[in-house]
C-alpha cells in the first residue's frame, strides 16, 4: 500500500529530524515571554487583589500610583524574560527534559512511556504569529504536567509527532502498520448547529446567570444613580406592577441561556474534527482558541455518552473520552477528558470496537437491575420534596388537586428513572446506564480497573443491598443499590479480570 | 485462564472473599481508637459544661432559663458519642485486612460497612506512616496507592508494625507486574 509506506517513512524521517532539532536543549519562541508577563500580572493581581484596592482608596498611593505601576510592570516583564530564558528543553535518549525555574532551578525528566498525549492550544494571539502552545501529560506523578508556551506550529507538529513515533517504536507489541483514519465527526456548519441547539441550555443558563450576579457589584452604584434620576411616578408604579416582568425575566433568561450556551459550543466546536487512527484518537477543533488532542486507544479508560432528548432526536450524542489522569480531581485540566460533541450512534459502533478488543466469542450479555427499594428511594425523595413545595404554597382545594398531580407526578418519573438505571455486562465489558430524559452510558473493561471498593450501611445489610464502586485510573463509577449478591458477584469477577488478564491497561 | 475467559458471570467458580480470611487488627488499636473517643467525649463535654458554667456564673442566666435549643444540641451530641462508642465496638470486630495470593483486601465500618481490595498488579507505591501516638502504641499505617486518584486508595490504619513490613515484603516479591 502506498500510503502505508509514506506514512512509515515519513515516521523515521521525523525521528531523525527531531534527534536533530531538538538534541540540544534549546529555549522557545521569544515571544513565549508574553504567555509568562500575563500570566504573572494575573497571578499577581489574582493573589495582592484586596490589598490593590485597598490602595487604590488612599489619596497617598494615588500620587505615586504611576512610579508604583511602572516598577511593578518592570519587575514582572523582568521575571518573565527570566523565566523564558531559564527554560529549556531537550530530547535526551527515551525522555524529554525540561530546566526551569525562576528562583530555585528545576529539572524535569519525563521518560516518553510516561506521556499520555500531547496537546497543542494555540490562543488567538498565537495564532496571529504562528505559535501554539504544546502541553505534555503524563500519568501517575501528579505535578508534572508541563506547558511549553510558544512553539512555531510547524515545531510543534515535528516534535508532537517525533515523540509518538518514537514511542510506538518503543512499544514492540503495537504494530506499526498505518490504516486510513476512520471519520468519527466532522462538523459541518449545520451539524454544528444542531450540536449548538442541542446543548444543555438550562445549565448553561445558570452558569451565566451566576457570572453576571458576580460581575453586578461594580455596576451596582452606576443602576442606583440610573434608577434613582428616574421620575418618582415612574417608581411608583413599578413597584406595583413588578410581578408583571417575571414572565419578560424568564422570557429573557429562556433566551440568554440559549444564545450563550448554542454561541459557546459554536466557538468551541468550530470546524470539529474528530478521526480513528490506528493507535489513537484525534480531535481538532475551535474557533477562536484552536486545539488538537490526541489520545492513543490503549490509554483510554472510559467512554461516556451523555444526550438529552433534543440530542436523541437528532440521533447524536456526546461523548466523554476519558483517559488515565494523574489525579481525580483535576478534571479541570483539559487533558483528562476529551470530549466529542455530536457523534453518531456507528461512528461510536466504530469506536467501541476499536477501543474494547473483543476478545472470545462470549458476549453474552446480562442485565443487572437495582433492586426495587431505589424505585421507593425516588418515589419517597420526590413525594417529600414537590409535597412540601406544595404545602407550602398552596391551601383548600388547590392543595388536594396539586397534591394529586405531584403523586401522579412522582409515580411517573420514579418509576421511569428507575427502569432506566441498570447495569449491562458481557464477561469484559461493563456498561451503566442511567437516565431518563437526559440520558448517560458509561463503558469501561473489567480488566482496566485498578480497584473494586463494595460498601453497604446498616439499613443495606439488612435490606441485603450494596453499593459497588469501579475505580478506574480515570476516576471512580458506582453503581447503587445493587442485590447484594449481585454486588459479590461483580466484585468477584472484577477482581479475577483484574488479576489474570495479562493485558496492559494502559 | 481460558477457563474464566469463556464463562458467563457465574459466582460459583470464583474465589470468594469470605469472613474467616480476614485478620484482625491488634487489640492495642482498639484501644487507641477507645481513647480517641473518650478524649473527644471529654474535651467536648468539657468545653460545654465550661460554657454553661461561664453561662451560669458570668452572664447570670438562671439554670432554669436555659434555652431549648441547648438542651436539643446536647442531645444531640450525646446521641452522636454514643453511636459512636456503639459503633466502635460493634465495628471493631468487623475491621480487618485479608492478604490473598494477588491481592490485599480491607473492610471496616459498623454503621457504614466498606470492603476495599487492591490487586498487587495495580500497585503504583506503597507506605508505611506512624504518627507519635501509634508508635509509642507500636501500631502503624499502611497506605497502598493505585493509578488515578488523589491520596491512598487503601490505608489499613492500626496494623502491627511487623505484619505491615511483611505485606510490603511480600508485595514487593509476588506485586509489581
Amino acid at each position: 500500500m502506498p500510503s502505508a509506506f509514506v506514512t512509515t517513512s515519513m515516521s523515521m524521517e521525523s525521528i531523525e529530524e527531531l534527534k536533530s532539532a531538538f538534541g540540544e536543549p534549546r529555549r522557545q519562541h521569544f515571544l513565549g515571554t508574553i504567555r509568562y508577563f500575563t500570566r504573572n500580572v494575573n497571578l499577581f493581581v489574582r493573589s495582592f487583589f484586596p490589598i490593590l484596592a485597598g490602595l487604590a482608596l488612599s489619596d497617598e498611593f494615588r500620587r505615586y500610583i504611576e512610579v508604583v505601576a511602572i516598577v511593578l510592570l518592570t519587575l514582572i516583564v523582568i521575571a518573565a524574560v527570566i523565566e523564558f530564558w531559564r527554560f529549556r528543553f531537550h530530547v535526551d535518549g527515551q525522555s524529554i527534559v525540561i530546566q526551569k525555574g525562576l528562583l530555585e532551578r528545576e529539572v524535569i525528566t519525563i521518560p516518553f512511556e510516561r506521556i499520555q498525549a500531547l496537546h497543542l492550544e494555540q490562543a488567538p494571539w498565537q495564532r496571529f504569529v504562528g505559535l501554539t502552545a504544546l502541553k505534555i501529560d503524563t500519568a501517575g506523578t501528579s505535578g508534572a504536567e508541563v506547558d511549553l508556551q510558544a512553539l512555531k506550529l510547524s515545531e510543534a507538529h515535528a516534535f508532537r509527532d517525533g515523540i509518538m513515533a518514537l514511542r510506538s517504536n518503543l512499544a514492540p507489541s503495537i504494530e506499526t502498520s498505518e490504516m486510513e483514519p476512520k471519520r468519527l465527526v466532522s462538523l459541518s456548519t449545520r451539524a454544528l448547529l444542531k450540536v449548538g441547539v442541542t446543548q444543555d441550555h438550562l445549565r448553561n443558563g445558570f452558569i451565566a446567570l451566576g457570572a453576571i450576579v458576580a460581575l453586578y457589584e461594580p455596576f451596582e452604584s452606576l443602576i442606583d444613580a440610573w434608577l434613582s434620576a428616574l421620575p418618582r411616578i415612574i417608581l411608583g408604579v413599578l413597584s406595583w406592577t413588578w410581578f408583571l416582568f417575571i414572565p419578560l425575566g424568564v422570557f429573557l433568561f429562556l433566551i440568554l441561556s440559549f444564545v450563550v450556551s448554542s454561541a459557546g459550543a459554536i466557538f468551541r466546536y468550530y470546524n470539529l474534527k474528530a478521526e480513528l487512527h490506528d493507535q489513537e484518537i484525534s480531535l481538532k477543533a475551535g474557533l477562536l482558541r484552536k486545539f488538537e488532542y490526541r489520545i492513543p486507544l490503549s490509554k483510554i479508560q472510559i467512554l461516556e455518552w451523555k444526550s438529552n432528548l433534543l440530542r436523541r432526536s437528532l440521533h447524536i450524542e456526546t461523548l466523554r473520552v476519558f483517559q488515565a489522569s494523574a489525579q481525580e480531581s483535576d478534571t479541570s485540566a483539559k487533558g483528562v477528558a476529551m470530549s466529542i460533541p455530536g457523534i453518531s450512534s456507528e461512528a461510536s459502533d466504530n469506536l467501541v470496537s476499536a477501543v474494547f478488543e473483543f476478545n472470545g466469542d462470549d458476549q453474552t450479555q446480562e442485565r443487572l437491575r437495582p433492586s426495587s427499594y431505589l424505585y421507593c428511594r425516588f418515589l419517597a425523595f420526590r413525594l417529600l420534596f414537590l409535597g412540601a413545595v406544595v404545602i407550602a404554597v398552596s391551601s383548600g382545594v388547590a392543595l388536594l388537586v396539586l397534591m394529586g398531580c405531584v403523586i401522579f407526578l412522582s409515580l411517573i418519573t420514579a418509576r421511569k428513572k428507575f427502569e432506566h438505571y441498570w447495569l449491562s455486562v458481557t464477561p469484559d465489558i461493563c456498561q451503566m446506564h442511567e437516565g431518563w430524559l437526559r440520558k448517560k452510558r458509561v463503558m469501561f473493561s473489567f480488566f482496566k480497573l485498578q480497584r473494586v471498593v463494595f460498601h453497604q450501611n446498616a439499613l443495606m445489610r439488612r435490606r441485603g443491598l450494596a453499593h459497588i464502586t469501579f475505580a478506574t485510573a480515570a476516576g471512580n463509577r458506582t453503581f447503587r443499590f445493587l442485590p447484594e449478591r449481585d454486588a459479590k458477584r461483580l466484585y468477584n469477577w472484577s477482581l479475577m479480570k483484574m488479576e489474570r488478564d495479562t493485558r496492559k491497561w494502559m | 485462564m481460558e477457563v474464566f475467559e469463556n464463562s458467563t458471570l457465574s459466582a460459583e467458580h470464583l474465589p470468594e472473599l469470605v469472613a474467616q480470611d480476614f485478620e484482625q487488627l491488634p487489640n492495642r488499636y482498639f484501644r487507641l481508637r477507645l481513647c480517641t473517643w473518650a478524649i473527644v467525649c471529654g474535651v467536648s463535654f468539657c468545653l460545654m459544661l465550661g460554657g454553661l458554667l461561664w453561662a451560669v456564673f458570668k452572664e447570670d442566666m438562671p439554670l432554669t432559663n436555659i434555652p431549648t435549643i441547648l438542651w436539643g444540641f446536647s442531645a444531640a451530641w450525646f446521641l452522636f458519642m454514643c453511636s459512636w462508642g456503639f459503633s466502635e465496638f460493634q465495628g471493631f470486630d468487623l475491621r480487618g485486612y485479608a492478604v490473598r495470593e494477588r491481592d490485599l483486601s480491607f473492610r471496616s465500618g459498623y454503621f457504614f460497612h466498606t470492603y476495599t481490595t487492591v490487586p498487587f498488579n495495580r500497585l503504583q507505591h506503597s507506605e508505611i506512616s506512624q504518627g507519635p501516638l501509634a508508635r509509642a502504641m507500636k501500631l502503624c499505617t499502611l497506605k497502598i496507592y493505585t493509578a488515578g486518584s488523589s491520596g491512598a486508595n487503601l490505608s489499613i490504619a492500626g496494623m502491627d508494625p511487623i505484619d505491615a513490613q511483611r505485606i510490603r515484603d511480600y508485595i514487593d516479591e509476588h506485586g509489581i507486574n
